[in-house]
């Protein structure tokens, strides 16, 4: 009845496109477009609890810390394969994302944004003084590359090809989770969470099991951008970098669809990528994007989309009967 | 089936239910009828466990439910269609039905086709949000999502609340459809017409406190002093 077998064929289809145009990339293009990739997976993982649960988190960026100082250590202290320790990273994100929850979901609203926020400035602050796992200010050097996959070409593709499929892999999880009756019972609580107690459903573990799908796949994020970047450092996940910039995604890309997000990290990570005013204006940018789309276009890129294909569809169907 | 016991419930500093007690048996379609500000919309939340008691009892069949929470009371089969015919507007109409079946999982075809049977507009209206569904069919939405939570108690606060006449008929033969299912009904309102059509027995609600009651056709029908009750 809910079958995701469309989602799944459509999905395919992309990924398909998608990875046949990587032989075609030269280096830069790669590396932008794995860091696209690895917003998606961000983006996509954040559209579970915002879009579709109705909670504004702004720790989201320190959880993708977590996962890539997880990874960090792991792999190079600990010298644990790195495919054993994407799935620990992912894990223990999603353990911390639970305690984090409990405590944030004491409130609602403002205040939850407000109290994520806190948390997310201790988290950033934590990498900062942690410097014993973290290296601190300076950084965490020396993270071992992902372990050679010589079926997908040079080493920048085969990072590329991993993201790309790690990015396919949360589209599919999300889809899953937002139609199971779990994910049903989030938008439930979205609509009204009185209404939602009223009928039983137990808004707590509803809202909790959306926070904890959004950290899993943010570890793994993290996991992901420590291995790509050999070295990860605390500015990467402050509040106004990470935090902020998924926020943004999320709503350019269009809340409550799981592609509209892929749209938005892809388009915002590749457009100021490609005009080099990356690293000066950036944040100016994402400020004014994020105002122009509350303002003028809540639904995002996502409800343009929409309502063209609609408008292309009924504009054909008024055709037909006539010819 | 229903015995509430002496309850009190208030926000606050503020009593809204005073010692009330009703008993309310299956077989018998019960309506509590009380004016704005008697407690109404108080005593379903009460009994819906989203609202604590601060004295009495609540039993059903025979067993105190007083200190359970919501999701037990829905569990065991005390449901409320709550008022201002409250639906999820931005999830589909089937979706809506989905999560009246929260509590017991994933709803088989069966238990939906029975629900679409009963209102064969939402089975028309299946993938449409709820949102854009008439008044009238949002209450049969929330009547049939209700249905879906296997309700043996069905707590129905105001369903006539801003429904034209025709749409009023319309929720009255359907819950009396329920009822011949043999679910219990408990039906709160201000509109006499809707408890005439279902109840056989009814309570007057005045300030907090039952202060009569009696079967439905005596205390409604021409009973000048149930009429002023609800100063109609």
């Amino acid at each position: 009845m809910h079958g995701l077998t469309r989602p799944l064929l459509v999905s395919l289809v992309v990924l398909a496109a998608a990875l046949a145009a990587v032989p075609l990339l030269n280096e830069y293009v790669l590396y932008v477009a794995m860091l696209a990739a690895l917003f998606a997976i961000l983006a996509v993982s954040f559209d579970v609890l915002l879009g579709f649960t109705g909670y504004l988190s702004l720790a989201h960026g320190a959880l993708f810390g977590v996962g890539a100082y997880c990874c960090a250590y792991l792999t190079a202290r600990a010298e644990v394969s790195f495919w054993l320790a994407l799935p620990a990273s992912a894990l223990l994100t999603a353990v911390i994302g639970a305690l984090v929850a409990v405590l944030a979901f004491r409130t609602r609203d403002l205040y939850f944004a407000v109290l994520t926020l806190g948390i997310g400035l201790v988290g950033h602050q934590l990498f900062l003084v942690a410097s014993g796992i973290t290296g601190g200010i300076g950084g965490f050097v020396g993270i071992p590359s992902m372990p050679e996959i010589a079926l997908f070409g040079s080493p920048s593709q085969q990072k590329l090809v991993v993201a790309l499929i790690g990015v396919w892999i949360t589209y599919l999880a999300a889809t899953a989770f937002v139609r199971s009756p779990l994910g049903v019972a989030c938008q439930a609580v979205r609509e009204d969470h009185v209404l939602a107690q009223a009928l039983g459903i137990r808004i707590a573990v509803a809202r909790l099991s959306a926070f904890v799908f959004g950290a899993f796949f943010a570890g793994a994020a993290g996991a992901l951008f420590a291995t790509f970047s050999n070295f990860v450092a605390p500015e990467s996940f402050a509040v106004l970098a990470a935090g902020f910039q998924v926020v943004v995604l999320v709503v350019v890309g269009g809340m409550g669809t799981l592609w509209g997000p892929i749209l938005g990290a892809v388009l915002l990570t590749a457009l100021p990528e490609s005009l080099r005013v990356a690293s000066t204006y950036s944040l100016l940018a994402y400020g004014a994007l994020l105002l122009a789309f509350i303002i003028f276009a809540p639904r995002g890129i996502a409800g343009f989309l929409i309502d063209g294909a609609r408008r292309l569809r009924s504009a054909r169907a008024g055709r037909e009967p006539s010819a | 089936m229903l015995e509430i016991r002496d309850i009190d419930v208030g926000y606050g500093g503020l009593r809204v239910l005073q010692e009330f007690s009703i008993r309310i048996a299956r077989e018998r379609p019960a309506a509590v009828l009380g004016t704005n500000g008697a407690g109404k919309t108080t005593l379903c939340r009460t009994l819906s466990g989203l609202l604590p008691v601060r004295r009495g009892q609540i039993l059903f069949d025979g067993e105190d439910v007083t200190a359970l929470g919501s999701a037990e009371r829905v569990r065991r089969g005390i449901v409320q269609v709550p008022e201002g015919r409250q639906v999820f507007p931005e999830m589909s109409v089937l979706d809506n039905l989905r999560l009246g079946a929260f509590v017991h999982g994933e709803p088989s075809r069966e238990e939906i086709a029975e629900v679409h049977a009963l209102f064969p507009i939402l089975a028309e209206r299946s993938r449409q949000n709820a949102g854009l569904l008439s008044g009238g069919e949002q209450q049969m939405l929330a009547l049939g999502r209700a249905l879906m939570t296997r309700p043996r108690l069905l707590i129905l606060d105001e369903p006539s609340q801003g429904l034209a006449p025709k749409a009023v008929d319309q929720v009255g033969e359907a819950v009396r459809r329920i009822a011949a299912r043999g679910v219990a009904i408990l039906l709160v309102e201000q509109n006499l017409a809707l408890a005439e059509m279902v109840a056989e027995h009814a309570f007057i609600l005045e300030t907090g406190r039952c202060v009569r009651d009696g079967p439905a056709a005596e205390l409604l029908s021409g009973d000048a002093l149930a009429k002023s009750y609800l100063g109609i």
